[in-house]
């Protein structure tokens, strides 16, 4: 099983294609971002918005509803989206599994038990070791998931992969089940941030993560070329001259630090890391040099598209991020299964 | 190895076996559910010598509040333990046979969360509905998730198993989704109703709810020890299944209806309890190696005694705080599931 | 005993107008407000009172077998209406749908008095002791009606007319003081999350004491009908960005919550740009601010403390006693 489609073009074409759609692409994540803050509770008129962006009042409410609500919540989609994306991306390529992703392989149940806890024991308001306990939480997820997974009979695979990641994250949502039972108090302000939203986090805790978003996206960038080798199999990789080991750790440190800066600020987001690189493949091929860059984007526009549909649907009421992101991520995966399988 | 000698040391198998070890642990299991039994019925924040209650187990008094307690709170309540124990034990240990996968678990066919989704849609849709519907709706509900579980998974044979489960995955957290749209939309009393019931709380359960499980499972029996033998014949894999005479497709379809009818009905009356289905299989195949028919058994008795222990957990532990039952099987299920595993690969014997 | 008392049980099927036929040694009270229109309370019974009203019931001198956390909220705000003694007496049972029945069974109560919101508790209550079911989501009953019921199970209307009486006077100081128009009100909390805040609708408790003092509800303040439709009468959730909704002459702010997720909101400039805020026209309630949703003739009082200290910046006239006593903390 590989974790690419067939490619027809040759990689030349790709990349032309790709370097012809750039262009577009980035118009489009430019539009829907400012669709994503032209819509909300309020109806504000467009010349408003824009006012609000170029030439903002002090004393505007509509202007302050702009920037202080509105212009946040996308750029927290827009960090959070790419950042989930390559994750995803990394993730694939890597395991050479079509079906990995953070959320089904215990990444993101281990990040948001570690915050649950560290919560629980600091108060609330958090601090910036946020991420840094996010990131201790999604590594030690993962190494039970995998440790879990090595131990069945068959060693890691896609099955016994996903299996384990099922069994893990049902335990630690157990242990948040119960902290939550024996110090309700404390738990009360974690009950939206479980779902996963993008609502009412403060910029602080933004920029608390974003070293850890610029770091994971860098470091994905960079090791792009070699997980395009590695995704061919790992003698090839090593014929090409790649450290297997060496790369497999980095990128595993890349797909923590963009799990955990993603779990610290929004919560847990599942799917998005499974869809949208599958989506990227459609487009560029299996060269992850284009799939990469291509999946940042693309995860971008689309949870600034989920998050659009999270507070339009029901309006005045708004959904929880995270279950739209289930809602529209669990049909997807349905379908890869049955295409791929 | 050809599927012909296999066939031939698989009969071999069946006719020689001489289960001394097996009916041991399974005494032994019997005695463990027994002390159990004694402790739940003897443990209770309503003070209780074990004289007062050993007489009014013999001679019920109508109208002593002992008597209620006994009879109304605490005996109902460990008989719904013991039953949806064993329940989601066979069903877990007829997923593992069918599957042969060590990891399936009846939660994970979507049978939780389809039983969720319609309880909570009960609850949150028609608030005037009479609690008497619950059990039939999540009863319903799980049948459908699991049902389109299957049918989404039905194609080639090659990838047949993982398709399921990986379907069962990717269904349940839609349907998980759903469910959680409607507890955060819902009235906030009746979303609260719906999450106490989503715990797996054995802390309601009535002679009622008694009543409804041990018909089930009697209704069911001529099945499962029907099952015994399609299970033993797909252990060795499809074509040796069909070398014994077996229709490999009608049966496979048949074992999954079982299985998920029984965990229905568990989850319908006490909420999803988890790991119990995943873990207690493979507890009784540790304690002793046995033909299939007997391995049901003694997962069976293994699951019973395991939400039997954890309900008493649960209520004892932190009282009067009542831990839900199915927190507890989840505690203490999953790392037990991971030493199994990990002690399993050193022995190769899983 | 426990028969003699399952014989007593108020059948829910006797209509409102019938008289119950209760046999010696109890009591008939009839009260729209019970389901079935009646029942039959034991003289000197044992009551474990298993929600709110428990608090009804100890302000007319009728301690509950049970604790719940409705008298843990009331202690909040009166510290000295118990002591120690009396918390430790009774069998503490939480909220009824988490509790253990075996304890309540313990306690060995001779009638419950529950809420028509938990059927299938009351189902489980009814194995242990009779239960007098207050029909409280059926009829939507005020917080009058709500004390006057549960002083005619008490036998003890005389004692509650005198409450609500000695408050109406007070009431009445308080209109006066205030003139006929005293400006409009909103009320609301910050919810868990930051992105939405919850408003009351004018049938919050809180909210009925203001309108009684002659406050108008705000214009940008939904109908409790309104409210209904997108959950329930009482309050709704309301984007953070409609918070210019909520600009009437004084917004009273109930504790959060999460103190960060609040913190967070005062600290921002949206926040700071509505008019009542600016103008200085906020009041936070004291304590934990149950006193502007829990139902009942004490937390009037305390809501009409507030209006008099922070709307008209005078020392409010003395709670009457027993309740003024208990608020010292002895």
């Amino acid at each position: 099983m590989t974790a690419h489609a067939a490619t027809h073009a040759g990689p030349g074409g790709r990349r032309a294609a790709a370097l012809a759609g750039a262009p577009l692409l980035l118009g489009l994540l430019v539009l829907v971002f400012l669709w994503h803050i032209a819509v909300g509770a309020k109806p504000i008129p467009l010349g408003t918005v824009l006012a609000a962006l170029t030439a903002p009042e002090p004393g505007n409410f509509d202007h302050v509803v702009i920037r202080d609500l509105r212009l946040p919540r996308a750029v927290y989609a827009v960090a959070v989206g790419a950042s989930l994306s390559v994750a995803g991306a990394l993730i694939q390529g890597v395991t050479r599994n079509p079906l990995a992703e953070p959320g089904l392989l215990g990444l993101m149940a281990g990040a948001s038990v570690a915050v649950v806890l560290w919560v629980a024991l600091q108060g609330p308001g958090g601090s910036a070791a946020l991420p840094l306990v996010a990131a201790l939480g999604a590594l030690g997820g993962a190494a039970l998931v995998w440790g879990l997974a090595g131990a069945a009979p068959g060693g890691v695979q896609p099955l016994s992969l996903i299996l384990a990641g099922a069994a893990v994250t049902a335990f630690l949502g157990a242990i948040v089940t119960l902290a939550h039972l024996l110090d309700e108090q404390s738990f009360q302000s974690l009950r939206v941030w479980l779902n996963g939203t993008l609502s009412g986090r403060s910029w602080e805790v933004f920029l608390w993560g974003l070293p850890w978003f610029a770091g994971g996206l860098a470091l994905a960038f960079v090791l792009a070329r070699q997980v395009t080798a590695l995704a061919m199999g790992e003698e090839v990789a090593a014929g090409l001259g790649v450290d297997v080991a060496r790369l497999k750790a980095l990128a595993l440190a890349a797909v923590v630090a963009l799990t955990a800066a993603s779990v610290a600020l929004a919560g847990p987001l599942g799917f998005v890391g499974l869809v949208i690189p599958h989506a990227a493949r459609l487009f560029v091929g299996a060269d992850y040099r284009l799939i990469v860059p291509v999946s940042a984007v693309i995860g971008a526009i689309y949870l600034l598209g989920v998050d659009i549909l999270a507070r339009v649907a029901l309006a005045p009421l708004e959904i929880a991020t995270g279950l739209v992101t289930a809602l529209a991520g669990g049909p997807v995966f349905v379908w890869l299964v049955r295409a791929r399988l | 190895m050809s599927a012909v000698w296999r066939v031939a040391a698989l009969r071999g198998a069946i006719a020689f076996e001489a289960p001394v070890r097996p009916l041991l642990v399974l005494a032994l299991l019997g005695a463990a559910i027994a002390a159990t039994a004694l402790a739940s019925l003897l443990t209770g924040s309503y003070g209780l010598a074990w004289s007062e209650v050993a007489a009014l187990l013999a001679r019920p008094e109508a109208g002593s509040m002992g008597s209620t307690v006994v009879w109304e709170f605490r005996f109902p309540r460990l008989l719904a333990a013991l039953l949806t124990g064993a329940m989601l034990a066979l069903s877990g240990a007829i997923l593992q046979g069918i599957t042969r996968n060590p990891l399936a678990d009846p939660s994970l066919v979507g049978v939780s969360q389809g039983a969720a989704l319609a309880v909570v849609a009960l609850i949150v849709l028609w608030p005037g509905a009479m609690p008497g519907l619950r059990p039939v709706a999540a009863f319903g509900g799980a049948m459908a998730v699991a049902a389109l579980i299957l049918s989404l998974s039905r194609g080639d044979a090659g990838g047949a198993t993982l398709r399921f489960v990986l379907m069962g995955i990717g269904v349940a957290a839609f349907v998980s989704a759903v469910t959680g749209a409607m507890l955060t939309y819902g009235r906030l009393e009746a979303a609260q109703a719906a999450l106490g019931w989503l715990a797996g709380s054995l802390h309601a359960a009535g002679w009622g709810e008694v009543r409804v499980l041990a018909l089930v499972l009697l209704g069911l029996c001529p099945a499962l020890v029907w099952a015994g033998r399609p299970i033993s014949a797909l252990r060795f894999g499809p074509e040796v299944a069909t070398g014994l005479g077996l229709a490999v497709q009608p049966a496979r379809v048949l074992l999954v209806l079982l299985s998920v009818a029984l965990a229905a009905a568990a989850v319908s009356a006490v909420g999803p309890l988890g790991f119990v289905g995943l873990v207690a299989p493979h507890v009784a195949q540790r304690l002793a190696r046995s033909g299939p028919g007997l391995h049901l058994v003694l997962s069976a008795a293994t699951g019973a005694l395991m939400v039997g222990l954890a309900d008493l957990i649960g209520r004892a532990a932190f009282a009067p705080l009542q831990i839900p039952a199915g927190l507890v099987t989840a505690l203490v299920g999953s790392p037990l599931f991971a030493l199994l595993i990990l002690r399993s690969q050193s022995r190769r014997t899983l | 005993m426990r028969a003699f008392l399952t014989s007593l049980v108020l059948a829910a099927s006797v209509a409102p107008a019938v008289a119950l036929d209760c046999p010696d040694g109890t009591r008939t009270v009839l009260h729209p407000l019970i389901e079935g229109g009646g029942a039959c309370v034991p003289v000197g019974a044992r009551i474990a009172w298993v929600e709110a009203a428990a608090v009804n019931a100890w302000l007319l001198g009728a301690p509950s077998v049970t604790w719940n956390i409705y008298l843990d909220q009331f202690r909040a705000a009166y510290p000295g209406a118990f002591s120690e003694a009396d918390r430790a007496g009774a069998v503490d049972i939480g909220r009824l749908p988490e509790a253990d029945f075996e304890a309540i069974a313990a306690a060995a109560p001779d009638l419950f008095v529950s809420g028509d919101f938990w059927p299938e508790e009351n189902a489980r209550l009814d194995r242990i002791a009779p239960v007098v079911v207050i029909d409280y989501e059926g009829q939507a009953p005020g917080w009058r009606e709500i004390h006057t019921v549960v002083a005619a199970i008490l036998g003890k209307e005389a004692a509650a007319d005198e409450q609500l009486a000695a408050f109406d006077a007070r009431l009445a100081d308080l209109r006066a003081r205030l003139g006929p128009d005293p400006g409009s009100f909103a009320i609301a909390r910050m919810m868990d999350s930051g992105g939405q805040i919850q408003v009351f609708t004018e049938m919050n408790f809180g909210a009925q004491q203001m309108l009684a003092a002659g406050f108008a509800m705000h214009e940008g303040v939904l109908s409790p009908d309104e409210a209904a439709a997108l959950n329930r009468p009482y309050w709704y959730a309301l984007s953070t960005e409609r918070l210019g909704d909520l600009a009437a002459d004084w917004l009273v702010v109930l504790p959060g919550w999460d103190a960060a997720v609040e913190e967070a909101l005062k600290a921002s400039p949206l926040w700071q740009s509505l008019p009542p805020v600016a103008a200085g026209r906020l009041i936070a309630p004291a304590g934990e601010g149950q006193h502007w949703i829990r139902d009942n003739v004490a937390f009037a009082h305390l809501v009409l403390d507030e209006i008099y200290d922070r709307i008209l910046g005078l020392a409010p006239p003395p709670v009457p006693n027993p309740f003024g006593g208990w608020l010292a903390g002895n």
